[in-house]
């Protein structure tokens, strides 16, 4: 190794020692350079080319061996001394602990949740690649027309992006063989649905494609819930056989636990076993549109090439089918990601939860933090002493830093625990969103987040106390006097944490009282219809023995639900009975929305422009008794009576406010006349009824046709209206029915005011989640304000003693101290408003009828805060008051 | 007795700390003059480099075994930058304690014939 090389290799020893703590370094590192350089000199000297790779190997060894030993060392001893430190303050550290456990498990809780939601991959097979296609109507504002079985088979062949397309619906069939007859909700599907998503059978078998011929042997596959719920997981169930429409079932396969999409299903049949996907209707005509498609796009291809092969197939079939693509619905076919189809509705909410959540971090933090300042102060003495005995500022600053993570690792242990106790109510919180509910877990990704959130509070409030460190060593030797701390810095610093918790505090407290305000509005909205006292019970008869519609089996049907109604009303503490297609509140109609339920029809005498829409109204078909059972206002014309049936002259048809003002807004349209079906029939309007929020309370009535039972008897619900608790009653019309038929199934029994209740749970939820946050960030918050304005009256007595002595009245000094929290709260309450305007697009989408700027919620949580953070600096206001100033004086 | 009770804790030395004492057991030496030492006693068996040698330095000033000393040499021979290391009182003490135990442990394996005559006497 030549002369010139000793720089080099110089700067590279010293590199290399940079491995070595920083103490270390302090101490030795100039030595250590010297012995280095002596080594090279004698390898110079004697050992030549060899010698030096010797000695390099020999110094790297070393140094990688050193290194090491050295870190652990130092946070051993620093790890043992922050153990003593923390258990001599039990209060602070119990203190910061649970505030940090709050903070860190509100957002562990949170976030497995947005992880396991929106996060995750789907737990399909290369989910990425799965779409669901939805044909529109945009014309007539329908976002879902579904599709055909020729459509279905087009999109098949004519597709050059899809590596697969399968068919779904879900029906409800009554199975019989388990107990009491049960109303099942059966999701059909095409034979290789299951091997498009790539779900393997938890046990048997999915369907395979000879499953799907005409007249193939009927087979069912259980979903995982429906096996575990009804057949206590029996492993023995592939083979049994169970009797649905008529026909035998076999199971052949159990599903494992995967999210089901757009219906949660009990059980899954093939194509070819759905009576009504199966009948010559639905196979051969185009316009025949019951059937969701899910496909997935061939690897490589992305989202935007599939949706444009689809929408120019759609384009296609127009041209080439003209009268099943009328121009004035405006049919079109769009593609989205699974993903998204899965997870959009729980967006919004979950996003606002996750902000919620690491505002109350925020606050937590900022109160540690002001509580580890606090207890600066108290230790500037120790911590100046260690510096004069020689701890580097480094030093000092791993010391802390060591102290401060073992606290936010206590508190981020707790928060875990906290957060896995939560789970099971998020998860079914989360499942009024998301069919992905299920998957939420506390899993390796939010341990590492919630790590990381330990780390970096750690981080940031062992780094404050550091800096504080630095502020104050150097004056507190020498003052000596001042027994606790806080310069002029340092209270400014704890002011602006105290600012900063009352702003973070504002913005959650908007955010809860914004949702509790918005749902508060939604109770007061009058739905239309007397919810007390009904009950719901969903009666469904073997339909294949009566028939439905207006086929002559449909009469069967019409004379079993009179012979019904006449028996519920002949009960004590009945006072009317009515049998519907559907009720408002309905859970399922409720998911489905208004498109699911409409359908368009058309006015005689009135002839559409070219291009128009044709006018869209959803359909219920309801006994006479409806009305009145519900409460429903009639505005003009009549109800319907028991003569209104098929034998009648003229079918008559109720509609509902808003439909008359939609089509009829200056004119009473009593007595004109509808068709539904292409106008091979005619139903005059006989009545105008009120409006009812049927869809839920945050929806606008949507336009409403009332057809009679008598004229299209169709199986549904039974509303009963009680004198007496509904539930009381269920048991006994319960046995009424299966008197008459015990092969009905009755299922789906709940009150109409619990089904409202029900309609409000997820606004009512996320309140309530944002209620607890806001409290949570109250009491912190309020507990902040009042330790700090304490310390400042504490670290003053001598100040107030003076005053006091010279003349001041004791209300003079607690109106200062007030003053004081005053313009805290002030400060942040300013900061709050500019942060909730900032945040309002965030929850905008979830209020109803409320603006995010309210004025009324602003302006009561402004004083909420004022209150609460006056009331916390009262306390140290009364002791301001209570010095005595001969005592204090004295002391001096 | 207290004495050895004293040393008992630091016991059993490393190599590298007993020959770092053995080094300084004749009087205080700076670093490189240690290593020096060590590397010429032991035939060039026992070699320190500079990270192995200050991380023992360290440990043992910690422990009290060894202290920076406060003399000098002349101010022509010395070089500023260098620090001059020596045994204390409890240095010497774990030393002695660390041989006595060497010598021990030597002492039960001659009585197990576990050893090699010398050459010469072949």
């Amino acid at each position: 190794m030549g002369k010139n090389n000793a720089p080099q290799s110089q700067k590279l020893f010293r590199a290399l020692l940079r491995l070595l703590p920083f103490d270390f370094r302090a101490n030795y590192q100039g030595e250590m350079e010297a012995v280095f350089r002596e080594q090279q000199l004698d390898v110079q000297e004697q050992g030549g080319f060899w010698g030096a790779v010797k000695l390099w190997g020999e110094t790297i060894a070393g140094i990688f061996t050193t290194a090491p030993r050295e870190h652990w060392e130092i946070l051993r001893s620093d790890f043992s001394y922050a153990l003593r430190m923390i258990a001599k303050n039990p209060g602070f550290t119990c203190v910061a602990v649970l505030t940090l456990a709050l903070g860190i498990g509100v957002n562990s809780a949170i976030f497995s949740v947005v992880h396991s939601v929106l996060l995750r991959p789907l737990p399909y097979a290369q989910g990425e690649q799965l779409i669901f296609l939805r044909q529109e109507g945009k014309k007539i504002g329908n976002d879902d027309m579904a599709f055909s079985v020729k459509e279905i088979q087009d999109y098949r062949d004519q597709n050059h992006t899809l590596a697969g397309v399968v068919e779904y619906h879900s029906m409800s069939f009554t199975l019989f063989g388990h107990g009491d007859p049960d109303r099942v909700r059966t999701g059909v599907v095409s034979a290789n649905y299951f091997d498009l998503f790539g779900i393997k059978p938890m046990l048997g078998r999915t369907f395979l494609p000879a499953d799907e011929q005409l007249g193939a042997p009927a087979v069912l596959v259980l979903s995982n819930e429906y096996w575990k719920n009804v057949f206590g997981s029996d492993p023995e169930i592939i083979g049994k056989t169970f009797e649905m429409n008529d026909r035998v079932h076999t199971v052949v396969g159990v599903l494992p636990p995967v999210p089901q999409y757009p219906n949660e299903n009990d059980v899954y049949m093939p194509t070819s076993a759905c009576p009504f996907r199966a009948s010559k209707d639905m196979l051969e005509h185009r316009d025949h549109r019951m059937m969701e498609v899910f496909a997935r796009v061939k690897p490589g291809v992305s989202l935007e090439a599939a949706r444009a092969d689809v929408a120019t197939i759609a384009a296609n079939l127009g041209r080439a089918y003209p009268e099943a693509y009328p121009e004035n619905i405006g049919y079109a076919v769009d593609a989205n990601r699974l993903q998204h189809e899965l997870t959009h509705q729980a967006r919004p909410t979950l996003l606002v939860l996750l902000a919620a959540a690491a505002f109350v971090l925020l606050i937590a933090c900022a109160n540690v933090a002001n509580l580890t300042l606090a207890r600066m102060a108290r230790r500037e003495r120790e911590l100046a002493v260690r510096t004069a005995l020689g701890a580097g500022r480094s030093r000092l600053l791993r010391q802390l830093l060591t102290e401060s993570s073992l606290i936010a690792f206590l508190g981020g242990a707790l928060g875990l625990v906290l957060a896995n106790g939560s789970l099971e109510l998020l998860t079914r919180f989360a499942a009024r969103l998301t069919p992905r509910a299920h998957e939420i877990q506390l899993d390796t990704g939010v341990l590492l987040f919630t790590l990381a959130i330990a780390v970096g509070t750690s981080v940031v409030f062992g780094t404050l106390s550091a800096l504080f460190s630095r502020v104050n060593l150097n004056s507190s030797l020498k003052e000596g006097s001042s027994p606790v701390g806080g310069g002029y810095r340092q209270s400014r610093m704890r002011s602006a944490l105290i600012v900063c918790q009352i702003a973070a505090s504002f913005v959650l407290l908007i955010g809860a009282g914004l949702m509790l305000r918005s749902l508060f509005k939604m109770q007061q909205v009058n739905p239309g219809v007397v919810t007390q006292r009904v009950l719901a019970m969903r009666t469904t008869y073997n339909w294949s023995k009566y028939g439905m519609g207006t086929a002559p089996g449909g009469q069967k049907l019409n004379l079993v639900n009179k012979n019904l109604l006449e028996h519920v009303k002949a009960e004590p503490g009945v006072l009317s009975a009515a049998v519907t297609s559907r009720f408002p509140f309905e859970p399922e109609i409720i998911q489905g929305g208004p498109a699911n339920v409409s359908a368009k029809f058309q006015i005689q005498g009135r002839t559409l422009g070219p291009g128009e829409a044709p006018p869209t109204t959803t359909f219920a078909i309801v006994s006479p008794d409806y009305f009145r059972t519900l409460g429903i206002a009639l505005k003009t014309g009549r109800l319907f009576t028991e003569q209104d049936d098929s034998k009648a002259s003229v079918i008559p048809v109720i509609i509902n406010e808003t439909l008359k003002n939609r089509l009829w807004p200056n004119e009473d349209p009593i007595g004109r006349r509808i068709s539904a079906d292409g106008g091979a029939s005619w139903a005059t309007i006989v009545g105008i009824v009120g409006d009812v929020r049927e869809f839920g309370l945050d929806h606008p009535p949507a336009p409403e046709a009332y057809v009679p039972q008598a004229v299209q008897a169709q199986p549904g619900t039974l509303l009963v209206r009680t004198a007496v608790d509904p539930l009381s009653m269920s048991k006994e019309i319960t046995r009424l029915i299966h008197e008459m038929d015990p092969r009905t199934a009755v299922t789906h029994v709940i009150t109409l005011d619990q089904a409202r209740y029900e309609s409000m749970a997820s606004p009512r939820l996320t309140a309530n989640l944002l209620g607890i946050f806001a409290g949570l960030a109250l009491i912190i918050a309020t507990a902040g304000i009042g330790g700090i304005m304490a310390l400042s009256v504490s670290q003053r007595v001598r100040e107030i003693g003076i005053r006091m002595a010279l003349g001041a009245a004791p209300s003079n000094i607690i109106r200062q101290v007030l003053g004081e929290g005053f313009l805290l709260v002030g400060l942040g309450i300013a900061i709050g408003v500019v942060g909730a305007l900032a945040l309002m697009n965030l929850v905008k989408s979830l209020l109803f009828e409320v603006p995010p700027t309210d004025v009324i919620t602003f302006s009561g949580v402004a004083v909420v805060l004022t209150a609460a953070a006056l009331f916390a600096s009262y306390v140290p206001a009364r002791r301001a008051a209570a010095v005595d100033p001969n005592q204090t004086l004295r002391a001096e | 007795m207290t004495k050895q009770r004293e040393s008992e804790p630091h016991l059993p030395l490393t190599p590298a700390m007993f020959q770092i004492l053995l080094a300084l057991a004749d009087g205080e030496k700076h670093g490189y003059a240690i290593l020096k030492e060590v590397a010429r006693r032991t035939s060039d068996k026992v070699r320190l480099s500079a990270g192995t040698l200050y991380g023992n330095l360290a440990r043992l000033e910690a422990a009290g075994m060894i202290a920076e000393s406060a003399s000098r040499p002349a101010a022509s021979l010395d070089d500023e930058r260098r620090r001059y290391y020596r045994l204390t009182e409890l240095g010497r003490e774990v030393t002695i304690a660390e041989a006595e135990r060497m010598e021990e442990a030597v002492r039960h394996a001659r009585a197990k014939n576990l050893f090699r005559k010398p050459k010469l006497a072949q």
